[in-house]
Order: structure tokens, then sequence, then C-alpha cells
């Protein structure tokens, strides 16, 4: 009910337009109605009037019949075409809304929100909710406006058919579909769940072929998507069962209930308390009166199916989201690490310890490493992800005030936690508006994306006004230039999906040249030359470098490639989520074991 | 989309018509309970006539109730209308069962046409491989092998049926008001042939939309998959809330684009039901003069009112149902694109047996609209021991081992296999001997266990085996859950090296005899690297391996180095010898 109240809200700028469309139906049932219970009265009329030779005034009910035929045909097209309207703009606020609520839940949730289950959480939620207004709320609404009129009208005659009608509509409007609604409860979940399991298994299925296809499990793939296939179908079918059964019983109703009513009307009849014309009428009228509540079924059947599928949306976008106390600008100055230990929300192990480290307006660092030290962590903090510092001190959230180690934390469940700072210029980090901190920091992740779109387009994305000339220096920077080139599109060239047509250098290589548009005062390069050759690698750093220094940006490298380590300011050295040494290339030559093995690997 | 020619519009008709095979006689039985069903109601509507009639005529329906009435007290008219309801109500009951089993066949019908569907169409993407499923597009792909196929159900089970009462309801109706009231008749017989007509012309232009709002949708999803999996970039850049802001403007103009089919759609039932309500009031007109004129019996002429908006009911749920045909046949002509595709027929069961030795022979490939990636190779890779293949990124590694593993086929010149050929149809064959690690490992949803067996059905021992052999061992025992521990999409969870290692451990769990790897080490640190380096070359002392590598340290003790150059093989050799060429090689070292 709480869901049903939620959806209900957010459906709120539409709802001029909903309750015209609802009206427009109302309106179209009612004349469809009298429509077919004035023909009957109207042919039992000239019948009558055939036999006992009396002449009848045919006009006004001709006239009548003619007028309701075309409010019947001109309301349902206006009608139709207004709820539909209204469905459609309600449901692009929907698909707004929740990407808006999803925005800042990444990257901060990665590892539950798998894209393959978010696809189609998207995809079939989202458009499960179309049926929310037009097949849900807008039959309730019709019914609840529509037969108490319909039983009004029948009490006229009498009031033992109002009754009885009374009850048959209630019956076939709420009870039936009630006790199909909860025949079908734990089946609607099952199938949104089986729906979602099938989309996330073929989307990651054949995102994965190359791999299934060497380790020889294709055919258990297949297999499994089958048997998968054969569940979601079984369960819908049950669904299709239990509405074929409801269909048949209301079928039953209808009929049998204008039978009931022609017995009931036998005695009046004879009395001549009911004319011979108005039993015809009330027949027809019982007959097509169930119109009112045709589609309420229907609405009770989607009902659980819709509420689902708002209730798995919501819960996404109600996971608690980092918290963000971000209001100052950003200044230029020292990046510094005070004391800093973090780990990551539902993770164990404290993913950096202790890091005492400053960074210098103008400074080149390297970070090394073997894999897992801790190299990412640190850079991707400075992103502003996840919150840090002054930002948990503020909520009081989870165990930061308690300093980080190895076992105390293990039992904080969701929340990232963290001690220490990590400052910019003097400022808390979180203290500095996110977007502002993005501004002033620029990162190429070890897990960048190329969109499906041109090269341009994906240039664009780190700055939305580069010219042409711009792109063309930074692709030169990075040696694109002679790829794109080559292209007989140029930098227009289409991507693929997710950017197959680009070689994972080549990808590399873009999201480098992405970072050096931006106008930052910071940039971070993780990993720039994984899957490149020496040549390209050493051509590129050069640029890089020159590029930085001529804009007397920071720069931040992660490697774990000796290269071009004598031209850094500092180096760090990580191991296991600390810092175990730091300084510049020749302290470190000198003096460090580790490092000295890491230069001397060739 | 292309332009589809009125031919191929004609192929996917027919396709789907011939995939009701598929639902093994349950369509067939559904069509002809629910015509059953429609006869039946002209039944019921006759019987109510009379009883109507009964009631409000009692002294001039005298007559034909003696002859209904065969029980033992004759002609009273109480006895008859019992019976006669009774009737009724037998006519209602035999209509509810039938419209009830005619229901669940259809969709049970629609449904097992649509997982065999399913079926063959994952089967044949299995059979083209990665090389179509990457140019396809994946995302494209699996959207429709779901939903695609999908919205095939209200087709089978709502088109199909209606269309075949189409042709059966309405000329049972007009054969039985014909006898009784031949204007009437001939009202509704012209009447009939302009609501096909008017849904035709309506249909054209509907249906070209409907072809654009496909395609739109197909882009519109693929669009949010991509923004979802680069949400995280598109923070790095300040870009998540503007590209949050044209979703809104995909889905507005989504709408649009609907409501412009809908509109077609809604216009075309519109002109039905307005034909359907002139017609109807022209029966009732002509019926009420001619009872007026004392010309046709109240019986037949109420018959006739019932029976006229039944006439044009299935006419009605066709128009409802044109959408869903036209949902249909547009999925359908993207899976009858895939399903005719043009493969290898042959099932030639070609039995590789180890040592191998692998042959390129001239080999030649290029990618759509590039120039060729390789061109004019010749290699050999023999019985065992390590290749590298080095070069330039670009130059064709990627592609050479897409071939070699029987992913992509030369477009001329040939790959060879102890002397077989190897074509997309001995493909699977010959992959039973090769194992394969990317750059990044995939990883799939699930357990640590799952991940290196590929398979629920795994041997605990060897799982252990090969974690240790990876030197995952320590890290998997550091976990709650053990080699039960859920790891998760593009490996979060794990790091880049654990990931690494993972695809080490899946290899050894599955002991290839050819061992294929794309640039193993390309993002791990030193120490990570050099255990991964030695652990490859000691399986390379007894197995074939070869490897796209960047770092000289792996490729010094390789049997054999291919150092390709813009797809093409510019030196080959070993270590010593290439140094002592003084060629690309050589100046690479030297660097």
């Amino acid at each position: 009910m709480k869901i049903f109240f939620r959806l209900l809200a957010l459906l709120k700028p539409q709802l001029p337009l909903m309750l015209l469309g609802a009206l427009l139906s109302v309106i179209t049932v009612l004349a469809n109605i009298s429509l077919l219970a004035i023909s009957g009265w109207f042919i039992t009329l000239m019948a009558i009037a055939g036999t006992t030779g009396i002449t009848v005034n045919y006009f006004t009910p001709a006239a009548i019949i003619r007028f309701l035929a075309i409010v019947r045909t001109a309301g349902r097209y206006a009608e139709r075409m207004l709820t539909h309207r209204a469905t459609f703009n309600a449901l692009a606020d929907l698909r707004h809304y929740f990407y808006q609520q999803l925005e800042p839940l990444l990257p901060y949730y990665r590892l539950n929100l798998r894209s393959g289950d978010l696809l189609a959480r998207l995809q079939q939620d989202i458009d499960n909710l179309d049926n929310f207004y037009l097949r849900v709320l807008l039959p309730i609404f019709v019914a609840l406006i529509s037969v108490p009129i319909v039983c009004f009208a029948l009490a006229t005659f009498s009031s033992t058919i109002a009754w009885i009608m009374l009850s048959a509509l209630l019956t076939v409007a709420i009870i039936l579909p009630v006790i199909s609604y909860l025949a079908s409860t734990t089946l609607a979940i099952e199938k949104s769940r089986l729906e979602s399991q099938l989309s996330e298994a073929l989307v990651n299925g054949i995102g994965a072929i190359k791999t299934l296809l060497v380790y020889q499990v294709g055919i258990g793939y297949q297999r499994s998507i089958a048997r998968t296939t054969q569940k979601y179908y079984d369960v819908r079918y049950g669904l299709a069962k239990i509405n074929a059964r409801l269909n048949a019983l209301i079928f039953l109703l209808i009929h049998l209930s204008a039978l009931v009513c022609f017995i009931v009307l036998l005695p009046p009849l004879a009395t001549a308390d009911v004319d011979s014309k108005s039993l015809v009428a009330i027949i027809l009228l019982v007959l097509v009166s169930f119109e009112t509540v045709s589609s309420m079924p229907l609405a009770l059947q989607l009902l659980p199916q819709t509420l689902a599928s708002a209730a798995r949306l919501f819960t996404i976008i109600d996971k608690e989201k980092p918290v963000d106390i971000g209001i100052e600008e950003p200044k230029h100055g020292d990046i510094t690490f005070e004391n800093f230990s973090f780990n990551y929300p539902e993770q164990k192990k404290a993913s950096l310890h202790a890091i005492n480290l400053s960074i210098k307006a103008g400074e080149k660092v390297a970070i090394i490493g073997a894999s897992g030290a801790g190299k990412s962590t640190l850079v991707n903090l400075l992103m502003g992800f996840w919150p840090t510092g002054a930002a948990l001190l503020s909520t009081g959230r989870s165990g930061k005030l308690v300093p980080i180690n190895s076992k105390n934390n293990s039992k904080n469940s969701n929340d990232n936690s963290s001690s220490g700072r990590i400052t910019l210029a003097g400022t808390d980090l979180s203290r500095i508006k996110r977007e502002g901190l993005r501004q002033h920091i620029a990162l190429m992740s070890q897990q960048g994306h190329i969109f499906d779109a041109s090269i341009a387009d994906n240039l664009r994305l780190a700055k939305p006004d580069a010219t042409e000339e711009e792109m063309r220096q930074v692709c030169q920077l990075v040696n694109l230039s002679d790829f794109i080139d080559e292209l007989p599109k140029g930098l227009n060239t289409w991507l693929g999906a997710t950017g197959t047509g680009l070689s994972g250098g080549q990808a590399q290589r873009l999201q480098i040249a992405q970072l050096l548009l931006r106008a930052a005062k910071v940039l971070i390069l993780d990993e720039p030359t994984k899957g490149l050759d020496r040549r390209n690698e050493e051509a590129m750093m050069a640029n890089i470098l020159a590029h930085v220094k001529d804009r007397q940006q920071s720069l931040l490298v992660i490697t774990h490639k000796p290269l071009m380590l004598d031209k850094m300011d500092k180096i760090i050295v990580m191991e296991h989520g600390e810092i175990i040494a730091q300084g510049s290339h020749q302290q470190l030559y000198g003096d460090n074991q580790y490092y000295q093995k890491l230069l001397n690997y060739f | 989309m292309t332009e589809q020619t009125p031919q191929q519009k004609k192929q996917v008709n027919n396709w789907l018509k011939s995939q009701k095979k598929y639902a093994h006689g349950k369509l067939s039985r559904a069509i002809a309970l629910g015509a059953v069903n429609g006869l039946l109601m002209i039944l019921q509507t006759a019987v109510l006539a009379y009883l109507i009639n009964l009631v409000i005529f009692p002294s001039i329906e005298s007559i034909p109730s003696t002859e209904l009435s065969s029980t033992a007290f004759t002609g009273t008219a109480f006895t008859d209308t019992s019976m006669i309801m009774l009737a009724l109500v037998l006519i209602i009951c035999c209509r509810a069962g039938f419209g009830y089993f005619s229901e669940c066949y259809s969709r049970r019908g629609a449904m097992d046409i649509k997982a065999n569907i399913r079926s063959r169409l994952l089967h044949r993407l299995f059979e083209f491989g990665p090389a179509y499923t990457q140019t396809k597009g994946s995302a494209k792909l699996a959207q429709l092998l779901h939903q695609g196929i999908d919205s095939l159900e209200d087709y089978f089970a709502g088109y199909l049926p209606v269309v075949a009462y189409c042709a059966v309801i309405p000329s049972a109706i007009l054969f039985a008001v014909f006898p009784i009231d031949w204007q009437s008749g001939l009202i509704l017989l012209f009447t009939a042939p302009m609501v096909p007509f008017f849904m035709i012309l309506i249909g054209h232009k509907a249906q070209r939309l409907n072809e654009e709002h496909w395609t739109k949708l197909q882009r519109m999803s693929s669009h949010f998959l991509d923004i979802i999996q680069g949400l995280t970039q598109l923070k790095i850049f300040n870009a998540s809330r503007r590209e949050i802001a044209a979703v809104k403007k995909i889905s507005d103009d989504y709408g649009d684009e609907t409501m412009g089919i809908l509109k077609i759609a809604f216009l075309s039932s519109f002109v039905l039901e307005f034909l359907a309500s002139i017609s109807i009031a022209l029966v009732a007109v002509v019926l009420g003069f001619r009872l007026y004129y004392g010309d046709v019996d109240y019986v037949f002429a109420l018959w006739v009112l019932l029976l006229a908006p039944e006439f044009y009911l299935p006419f009605r749920q066709l128009g409802t149902q044109y959408h869903a045909k036209m949902a249909g046949v547009t999925a359908a002509e993207d899976l009858v694109q895939v399903l005719n595709q043009p493969r290898e027929q042959s099932s030639s069961k070609t039995l590789f047996t180890a040592p191998f030795t692998i042959k390129l022979a001239k080999a030649d490939f290029a990618y759509p609209e590039r120039k060729n990636a390789l061109s004019q190779v010749n290699l050999t890779f023999s019985q065992q021991g390590l290749y590298a293949v080095i070069g330039e990124s670009g130059s064709g590694k990627s592609t050479l081992i897409d071939m070699v593993l029987g992913f992509v086929q030369p477009s001329a010149g040939q790959v060879t296999v102890n002397s077989n050929v190897l074509t997309g149809s001995n493909r699977d064959q010959w992959l039973r001997h090769c194992g394969w690690i990317s750059q990044q490992a995939q990883v799939f949803y699930g357990s640590l266990a799952f991940n290196i067996a590929l398979s629920d059905d795994y041997q605990h021992e060897d799982i252990m085996q090969a974690l240790e052999k990876s030197g995952l061992a320590s890290f998997v025992a550091s976990l709650e859950q053990g080699i039960e521990s859920k790891v998760g999409e593009e490996g979060a969870g794990l790091s880049g090296g654990q990931a690494q290692r993972l695809a080490l451990a899946r290899m050894f769990y599955h002991q290839p005899e050819v061992l294929i790897l794309d640039e193993p080490t390309s993002h791990l640190d030193q120490e990570t690297e050099q255990i991964i380096t030695s652990v490859i070359n000691a399986y390379a002392e007894h197995h074939l391996v070869i490897v796209i590598a960047h770092r000289l340290q792996t490729v010094m003790a390789a049997k054999e180095i291919i150092v390709l150059e813009q797809g093409k093989v510019i030196e080959l050799g070993t270590h010593q010898s290439l140094l002592a060429h003084g060629g690309y090689y050589a100046k690479q070292v030297n660097l």
C-alpha cells in the first residue's frame, strides 16, 4: 500500500491530464451502455407498435441513438489519446527520476548493482509501470464512478435488480480479481525474478561468449538458458491459466446474471409493473453494464506485478546514499592524506592503512606497487565517491571514530569506514563540492568506459565545448591521430557496442586523450600504459609530461613499469594498503631494495 | 533498419506462420475451440431472443413451444420457459469452458514456440561465435533474445487465432441471418469488406512507423545499458547529470514516437467502430420499420439485432491485435536475419588428437570497412613450447589469435590443425583442446568455484589444486566462505591480478593442450607478472602455448617469437636469432 501511494505521488505532475482522461473514459462507457439499452427499447417499441397499430414517435429515440453512437466513437478516440499521452509523460518522468536516484549510488555500491540485472530492472520494471495508470488506476476510477450510476438507473425500475447487479458487478470488479490476485501473488514475484534472471544471464553470457566457447560450456550455458526459459514460461503459464479461469468465471457471471434478472422481472411483467420495452432494455443494459468493470480484473491482476516492479525499483534507489556534505569551492593547493585508513562498504579488509602523504601543487608523483596494494583505492578516493573524514564524523555513521585495524571493523556491514582525513589546500576533501572537486582533479580510471557514440562524442564528454582542433591535438599527444586519420569518417567514427571497434590499447589511449582535455589542476592516470608497446608508451608519456608542464598541472601516475620514474618528483611505493617508502628516484634507488628490484627487472 | 522489400516481408510472414508447428497442435486446438465457441454464441443469442419473445408475446408464440417441450405435460408457458432457460444455462456453461481451454492452449502454444525460437537463436549465435556477436553488439542480441522473442507472444496467442475467427464467425452469422432477413444480411455483407479495406489503408502507414519504433526501442535499450555501465565514467567527467537529462529527452522522444503509432492504431479502431455503429444502426432501422409493418417476426428481429454487434466483434479484435501483429513481424525480421545468416552446414566430425601442429597458410583477414587486419600470414605452431606474438597495438595480434581459435575464418588462405582445415563447423571440436585467457579475465557472477570450473558440478579437490598452482590459495583461504564466495561482474571484489590468477586457475582446472593468452600480465605488477610468467613457462614444457606479449621477460624464453606489423609477419625466430638479426625486435630490446 505504501508502494502504491509512493508511486501515485511520483505521478503527481501528470494528474490533470490523467483525471481528464479518466473522465472521458467514464462518459464513453456510459454512452455505450445507454446506446444498447435504448436500441433494445426502441426495437421492442416498434414491434409493439407494429402489432397493435399505434403510431409512435420514433424520431426522438432514433436521434438519441445517433447522438450516443457519436459520443461513444469520438469519446473512445479522445480518451485513448489523452490517457496514452499521460502514460508516456509519466513513464519519461519515472525513468528520469530513477536515473537521478541511481546516480549517487554508483560507484559506491558497485558490487551489488550488476549491470545485466540493472538493465533488466530498468527495462522491464519501468515498462511495467506503464500499466500503473492505464491499466490499474484508470479502470478503478471508471468503475468507482460508473457502477453507482448504473445501479441507480436500474433502481428506478426495480430495486431487486439494482441490488443483484450491484453485487454481481462487485463480484466481477473486486471479489473474483482479489481471489485471483491472491492466487497469483507468489507467481507474480517469481515471474519478475525469473524475468530479470533470464535477462541477466543473456546479457552476461552473450558478452562472455568467447570464454564460454573455449571452455566448452556453450552447450551447458544454452541448456541453463533453456531451463530458465522453461521455468519462466511455466510461471507465466500459471499466471495465464489463472487469468483464463477468471475470464471464464466472469463470462458465466455476466450471462447468468442477465438470466437471473430476467427471471426476477417475470412477475412484475405479469402484473404490468414493468412494461415489455423496459424488460428488453434492462436485459440489454445488464449484459452491457459489465463493461464498467471489464478492465478491473486485469487491473487487479496487474496490480501485484506493477507493485512488485515498483518495489524492486524502490529497493535499489532506497539504498542509503553516501553522505555528501560538500559545500566549499576547491582551492588550488597541496593534497594531503593524514593518518588515513579506509575500507570499502561491505568489505571487511581495510584497503588503506595509516596513509600519510602530501602531494604538492604542480608536483609529478608516481605510485608503484603490487596489484591489490591499494593504489587505485588511493586515487579513486580523490574523486569523492566514498565519504571520508568530516563527512563520516558529521553523521556519526559506522565505527569511524574507532581507529581501523584489521579485526575491529569486520562488524561494519554496509558502510565504508575510514579514519584520518584527506585535505585539499587544507580543506577536508568531503567539505568540497563534488562537482568542483572533479573539476579540479581529473582521473583516468582503470574501469574506464568507452561509450556507444562517435570518437568526438566520447572526447566531448570530457570537455563539452572542445573544438575539433583541441580534439585532434590531444589525439596527437596519445598517438591516435594516425589511426583516426585512416578512418573514413575520422573523429565522427561511431564506436560499436561498448567500443568494440577499438583495440584495448586504442581504447586506453582514447581515455588518456579524454583526460588531457580536462582543464583540471591535478591529473591522475591509473595505469595509463597498460597494453601499450614500449615505443608507444615512451612517446606518449613524454607528451603527457610536456602537456602537464605546459599547463602547470600536478600529475599522479599509477604504474608498475619503471619507465619514466626518474622524471618524477616523487615516487610512492605501496604494499598491502600501506606506504612503505617514498622519495625521489635517486633516494629510493640508493636505499630501497624493493625499488631496486623493480627497476632491475629486465 | 534497411528498407524491406515486399519479398522479404513475405518471407518474414511466412517464417512466422511456419513457426506454428512448434506449438505441436496447441494453437490449432485453441483456434478450433474458439471457433466452436463462436458458433455456440449464435445459438445462445437465438435462444435468448426466443425466450424474450416468449414472455413478451406469449399468445403469438404458442405453436413452436409444443415442438420444443418433450416432457409429459405439454403446453404450459412455464415449463417452456424453464426448459429454455435450462438450455441457455447449459450453453453458457459450455461457452465458458471452451473459452477457458482455448485461452490456455493458445498461451501455452505461443510459449512453446517462443522457447523453441530462443533455443534455436542462441544455438545459432554460439555457432557464429564472438566475431559475429561483437559486430552485432552483444547488448542488442541479448535484448533480441529476451524482449524481442517475448514480443511474439501476442502474435501467436492473440493475432493468429483472431484471424481465424474473422473467417469463421462472421460467415456463420451471415449464414444464419440471410434466410431470415436478407436486407440485414446484405448490410452486413457489404460493410464487412470495408473493414479490412480501411485497415489495410491505415495499416501500411502504421507498418512503416512501427519499424522505426522498434529500431528506436532497441537503440534506447542499448543506450541505457551504456549509461549504466559508464555511469562512473560520466561522474568523473561531471557529465552524469547532463546524460541523465538526456535520458528524459530520449524517453520523451520515445513517447512521442509511440504516440504517433498509437494515433494511427486508434484512428483505425475509430473507423472500425464508426462503421460498426453505422451498420448496426442501419440494421436496427430496417428491422424497426419491418416490424412496424409486421413484415418480420419479433423473435427474428431481436436475434438479428443481438447478432449484429457480434458480427463486427472479430474484426474489432483484429484491429486491436493488429498492433501485436506488427510488433511480432518487426521483431521477427531481426530474428530471421540472424537465423538466415549462412553457416557451414557440414557437421564434419574432425577428430583432433594431440600433439598438435597448427599451420596458417597465406591467411588473410579483414574486418568490414577496414583494411586487412592480417595479410599473407604463414606460420606454424608445432607440438609444444611457448610461442610469443609481439607487435604494436593494432598490428593484428588479437585477430591472429581469433583465427587460431577458429572464431574467424581467413578470407583467403587457410588454417590447418594436423592437416585438418579449421572451419566454423569443426571449431567446437577444436576448442575442446584449447584454453584461453584474455587481457582482462572474464569473471562471471557466481562463486569462485563456479568461475573456475564454469559449471556447478565441480571436483572440490581439483579446484583447490588449481587455486594452489595459480597462487590464489591463500587469498581464498582468507575468505569467510572460501571457494563458495561470490564474485561479481567485471571482477568487482577481485583486484586485476586476482582476476587474472582466477583465469589461470580456470586454465589449470581444465588442463587444455593448447593454451592461448592475450597479454596475460599487461596490467599486473611485476611480482604477479613474474609468478604468472613462470607458471606459463612451466606449462609450455608439455603443452602448446601461444601468448601475445608486450613484456620482454615473457618473450625471452619463447621457442619462437613472431613479430607482427600492420598484419604482416615481419620477423620470426628465437630471442637470440632475432637479436642477431638486428631488426625491429632488436631495436625494441635495446630501448
